[in-house]
């Protein structure tokens, strides 16, 4: 069956057909929300946050769009409300994760390199402009061609090709002066 | 020092482990479960309305 069939059986009572949907992109979502949250337990909530919306609203789903864009939409969405209620709630990253230990196993100063790198690439994502960071994730992390992530955001392909092309550069520059830093 | 030949694989490398995080497999049974909950949930007050009325009717006969 194919999406709007799976939806149509849906509405008219099989809800197992639900089960089906949601194995069919539970990983899309899952992967999305990693994207913008980089915490497996954060963007497990998300998916399920995302898949219960999608229940709840399956009968407002007009078919305008395909119900994969549908579904990006509300999953980003609510990676982006997600993080604006956690700023709110003022989280912090905990100091340790940042705090170079000073050690005399080569191992563990590049475990620790290998770390400082990891945090200093999501701090940079992170760091994008909202859009620029929207586009770059549904197309790196989701590998969506630039068509789907226009129709995903509402704009033209050549706005996606530029939104992508500043991401990536602003992320060079970004890590080009904090890595080189002595 | 980090040049632009290592940069790009460094934003690469942490893009593919994020992307190959493993995520619960009985994440579908949790949702299913939650809407099982919700839906229970959602009929509950309707017949709790409808409890509360007949009780009150039954009191008024028995006065």
């Amino acid at each position: 069956m194919d999406d709007f069939e799976l939806i149509l059986s849906i509405l008219n009572g099989n809800k197992s057909d639900f089960t089906h949907l949601i194995h069919k992109y539970e990983t899309n979502v899952f992967r999305t929300a990693i994207g913008f949250l980089h915490n497996k337990e954060d963007a497990e909530e998300i998916t399920q946050d995302v898949f219960i919306k999608v229940y709840q609203s399956l009968s407002s789903f007009k078919g305008n769009a395909t119900f994969s864009t549908w579904l990006y939409r509300i999953t980003v969405n609510s990676s982006l409300n997600y993080l604006r209620k956690k700023k709110r709630q003022g989280f912090w990253v905990a100091l340790t994760e940042l705090v170079q230990i000073p050690s005399k196993d080569k191992q563990a100063e590049g475990m620790m390199t290998e770390r400082s790198n990891k945090i200093i690439i999501q701090q940079a994502i992170d760091g994008l402009p909202e859009k620029q960071r929207l586009a770059f994730v549904l197309s790196k992390y989701e590998e969506l061609s630039q068509r789907q992530v226009a129709d995903i955001m509402n704009i033209t392909e050549g706005a996606v090709e530029q939104l992508i092309l500043r991401a990536k550069n602003n992320l060079k520059n970004k890590l080009q002066k904090i890595l080189d830093r002595p | 020092m980090e040049n632009n030949n290592t940069i790009h694989p460094l934003i690469e490398g942490f893009i593919q482990d994020e992307r190959n995080t493993v995520f619960n497999p009985f994440l579908s049974t949790r949702i299913l479960a939650i809407i099982d909950k919700n839906t229970v949930a959602e009929i509950t007050p309707v017949f709790m309305v409808w409890k509360t009325a007949l009780l009150a009717l039954s009191l008024v006969v028995a006065i």
